[in-house]
């Protein structure tokens, strides 16, 4: 019975590595600047001033700053029409374009876990 | 100026003006609940009509359940999609939340209206101060996903709002709704974190009744039930012993969306495959806190099993030990679970006896709660103690629906009937028959725990 009780506490360790996610689906109705405990914290907001599409990366101005901004393949792209009072959509890094209004959710290592893109008018 | 001092001289300043004594205004937590409590129920965020309460009803434990829905007229704004023509389509499922309480989600995206969706339960939102923490971060909603933004409790409202309160479905921010504000956020935090149990239950417990007591042995028995590890002291989280001090909720693949014969699918309604956590999923949901489980059924998140003893069946077939969890067992112990029918009562017995343990101290709490030492408006008193009642109903019903402890079930059915005659009295005589109300429910803790 002990050895048994040890092998089940051994064994379900393993399985712990979850990791919380917050939910992605309704992320792209919301606009940029108003995530919930993510806007203001943990992301940039400014103007597209380069795009690298080979190496998938970005520079974005904010406040006369410029930081970039690393995609990844699990980076997700919204493109943001709340302004123009029409329906968000989901995007792709094709769409970043310079000169655009860009809110970029970065992690600890500088990747984007999202970018929201505003829509010209 | 700090809220004891105003306290002392808004007290003050009363007296001089009546000449006599005045209860002081709540203090700023109690009032943060209180707002979050009203935004709760009222506040539609200009939308379709919904509120927060339209899905997690008072009456019904925070939760929704299709015998609560019959009650329900057809305006109601659960039926939305019945008389708003821009929600007709690909909104909700009108038949599958009238007879399954079954919630439309677009948990994987809203790309594909019409096939790409979950139908989901509406899960309860009691107790969540003990269950919603993890290693990880904050688990919400049935796959711990269910919050935008950080993924933290502040943050469900906002996802909340656009999936299921827009006019249309194009949701628009400022057009379809309005997003709530930081301090709506803080306020319907205050409010959830308010409900229900605040703290763990410490098993054993001494209970009196002889099934109770056996099925709380099998769940605790990490050969027999097996439940303690992953529902430790019949909560949401995992045994700290098993998993780490801090492990605290966890996401398991238990196999329920491979249950053969669920009432949804049954129905002929399209029904898509739910994947659980993750976009796309990885087939994992949270786990669920037990305590209050045996009035808030039906149960798992695809609604498919109607009562207790059924679910704790559950463990015993084949969808779960052929699950990806199942088989971790089996791996971990050398078997899976095999229950006969009279533990799988017991096992039940004692859910329905700590969900009745729990009623009653809530129920006790609110009642308490409505004669506090700050000031109360008529409409908040008369809510806690609407809220007492159906609390004792329900620790009523959950005991009755089994045969257990019969007695306890009188003195709740009498401490009902006091509740309800303090609901129509008035001052003292209503405070009287709060406090006779209390001692019947004091009366049917005693038959059911030392």
């Amino acid at each position: 019975m002990k050895r048994t009780a040890t092998v089940f506490l051994g064994t379900l360790f393993l399985i712990i590595g979850n990791t919380a996610l917050p939910q992605q689906a309704t992320e792209v109705y919301i606009p940029i600047g108003q995530s919930p405990g993510v806007s203001g914290r943990d992301s940039i907001i400014g103007s597209i001033s380069t795009v690298d599409h080979e190496r998938y990366r970005m520079m974005i101005s904010v406040a006369g700053e410029t930081k970039m901004v690393t995609m990844t393949p699990a980076t997700r792209y919204y493109l943001d029409k709340t302004r123009a009072r029409k329906q968000n959509k989901t995007s792709s890094f094709e769409d970043c374009k310079v000169g655009q209004r860009i809110e970029a959710y970065v992690d600890d290592d500088g990747n984007a876990v999202w970018v929201k893109i505003e829509a010209p008018d | 100026m700090p809220w004891k001092t105003r306290t002392i001289l808004g007290v003050l300043a009363a007296t001089a003006v009546t000449g006599c004594e005045t209860l002081p205004p709540p203090p700023p937590d109690v009032v943060l609940v209180q707002t979050g409590e009203q935004i709760f129920f009222n506040e539609t965020f200009s939308g379709n009509g919904r509120t927060c309460g339209t899905c997690h009803r008072a009456e019904d434990n925070f939760a929704l359940s299709p015998a609560f829905i019959a009650t329900l007229g057809p305006d109601d704004a659960l039926f939305v999609s019945e008389t708003n023509p821009d929600l007709a389509n690909n909104f909700e499922n009108a038949r599958l939340i009238r007879e399954f309480a079954m919630i439309l989600e677009n948990q994987d995206g809203f790309d594909d209206l019409a096939n790409n969706f979950n139908m989901r339960g509406v899960p309860h939102t009691l107790a969540l101060r003990t269950s919603i923490e993890s290693a990880a971060g904050p688990q919400t909603g049935w796959s711990g996903d269910g919050s935008p933004g950080d993924g933290s409790l502040r943050s469900f409202a906002v996802g909340a709002v656009i999936q299921h309160f827009p006019q249309t479905t194009n949701r628009v921010a400022g057009v379809d709704f309005r997003l709530p504000t930081d301090a709506e956020l803080d306020a319907l935090e205050a409010f959830q974190l308010s409900l229900g149990r605040q703290e763990e239950l410490p098993l054993p417990l001494p209970l009196k009744g002889i099934v109770a007591a056996r099925g709380q042995e099998i769940f605790i028995d990490r050969a027999q039930g097996k439940c303690n590890a992953c529902h430790f002291n019949a909560g949401a989280n995992g045994d700290p012993a098993i998993f780490g001090p801090t492990a605290g909720n966890l996401n398991f693949n238990t196999g329920v969306e491979d249950l053969p014969d669920q009432p949804a699918d049954l129905s002929g309604e399209l029904v898509p495959p739910d994947d659980g956590l993750g976009t796309p999923g990885v087939g994992e949901f949270n786990t669920p806190v037990l305590v209050e489980s045996a009035d808030t059924g039906p149960f798992f998140h695809n609604n498919s099993v109607e009562t207790i003893e059924g679910a704790v069946a559950f463990y015993n077939g084949d969808a779960f030990n052929n699950s990806p969890a199942g088989a971790l067992l089996i791996g971990a112990t050398g078997s899976g679970i095999n229950l006969d029918a009279t533990q799988v009562v017991a096992v039940a017995a004692f859910l329905r006896v700590i969900n009745a343990l729990e009623n009653i101290r809530e129920s006790d709490s609110l009642l308490e709660s409505a004669y506090p030492d700050y000031r109360l408006t008529d409409t908040q008193r008369a809510n806690l103690i609407r809220r007492a009642g159906f609390e004792i109903e329900d620790a009523r019903q959950v005991l009755t629906g089994a045969g257990l402890h019969p007695i306890a079930a009188a003195h709740l059915e009498e401490a009902q009937t006091l509740v309800e005659r303090a609901q129509a009295s008035s001052g003292g005589q209503a405070k009287r028959l709060v406090n006779d109300a209390a001692a019947e429910l004091e009366r049917a803790r005693v038959r059911m725990v030392d």
